[in-house]
């Protein structure tokens, strides 16, 4: 249970690091002009 | 209920995203600020109606242009970690689409559990390393939800689209004609064996905060489960097993129930401190 728990903070952590990291780099202006070019 | 009540989010899933009417009306694709949201869903952005970037076209793009895709794989991640794969089970268009074929009456086969693996190279291979070594979008260009929400939409509306139709467009259309005939057969083919955003979200379904518990004690092992797991597996048997969407059907056994990584009793047994969301009997084969 402890494990899981440690699990989930572990890889919670990761990914909402993964996030501000893209974020950061502003890549959802590359996002959007990929996916509003045909 | 609770199957109905699935139904109803997966169309809320293939209509929301797709909400940009207008993209039909006038031929034009969406290009205001929601274009930079990646949807945690397998959702054409070349779609005249979508308003999201599809996470799997975005990575894809970042690697053909030699640069590590963090803001879409970071959106996939916490999605992943918050519900594991529930979005393919309720959400997906695609995966409705599937779901729904395969309610046609007529013979019915089974994957091979080998072919699961096939979803983890097509994420490595067609979206990661041969767009970085070809600059090329190759996922994308042979993608059965581009066909069919962006291609088959373009081809109809556009003459200039019409008019640059070559061979790789009947590709397209025989890979979209292979997993749809496929539907009706066995359960979700393209999610099992094709589908990065699986892939990606499958990672997780062991670590993530929304669970499926199992309790041992009232489990009669009918299979009941399997009948109506929309991809196959028998969730008693390992209720963290990677191809299991999350799409809850199974709770409507009452040996099954949706919990969380906190939930240390998830079933209020008298006397068990443990939960035992994640048990698997020693011996059983998974999934």
């Amino acid at each position: 249970m402890k494990f899981k728990i440690l699990a989930f903070l572990l890889t919670a952590a990761a990914s909402v690091t993964l996030l501000g990291f893209g974020l950061f780099r502003e890549e959802f202006v590359k996002a959007l002009v990929n996916g509003a070019l045909l | 209920m609770a199957f109905l009540r699935r139904r109803v989010y997966q169309a809320l899933g293939a209509v929301l995203p797709n909400a940009y009417v207008q993209g039909f009306l006038s031929a034009t694709l969406y290009q205001g600020p929601l274009k930079g949201v990646c949807t945690p869903l397998f959702n054409c952005h070349a779609c005249p109606s979508a308003l999201f970037s599809c996470p799997i076209g975005t990575m894809q793009h970042f690697a053909a242009t030699g640069k590590v895709p963090f803001y879409a794989a970071g959106t996939v991640a916490v999605v992943g970690a918050s519900v594991g794969r529930m979005t393919c089970g309720t959400l997906c268009p695609f995966g409705f689409l599937q779901d729904i074929l395969n309610k046609i009456r007529t013979w019915k086969g089974r994957l091979p559990g080998w072919a699961s693996t096939l979803r983890y190279a097509a994420l490595a291979v067609l979206v990661l390393l041969v767009p970085a070594l070809t600059h090329v979008h190759w996922f994308s260009r042979l993608c059965p939800m581009g066909t069919l929400g962006a291609g088959l939409p373009w081809v109809t509306m556009s003459g200039s689209v019409r008019a640059m139709i070559g061979s790789l467009f009947w590709v397209k259309i025989g890979i979209l004609l292979l997993f749809v005939t496929s539907s009706v057969l066995v359960k979700r083919p393209f999610c099992r064996a094709s589908c990065p955003l699986g892939a990606i979200f499958s990672l997780f379904n062991r670590s993530s905060f929304l669970q499926l518990a199992w309790n041992p004690d009232t489990c009669t092992r009918c299979g009941k489960c399997q009948k109506i797991c929309p991809v196959d597996i028998r969730p008693d048997y390992n209720p963290v097993n990677p191809e299991c969407l999350r799409c809850w059907d199974c709770t409507r056994c009452p040996s099954l129930k949706m919990t969380t990584v906190l939930t240390r009793n998830p079933f209020g047994l008298p006397g068990m401190a443990e939960g035992r969301g994640a048990e698997v009997l020693p011996g059983t084969p998974a999934g």
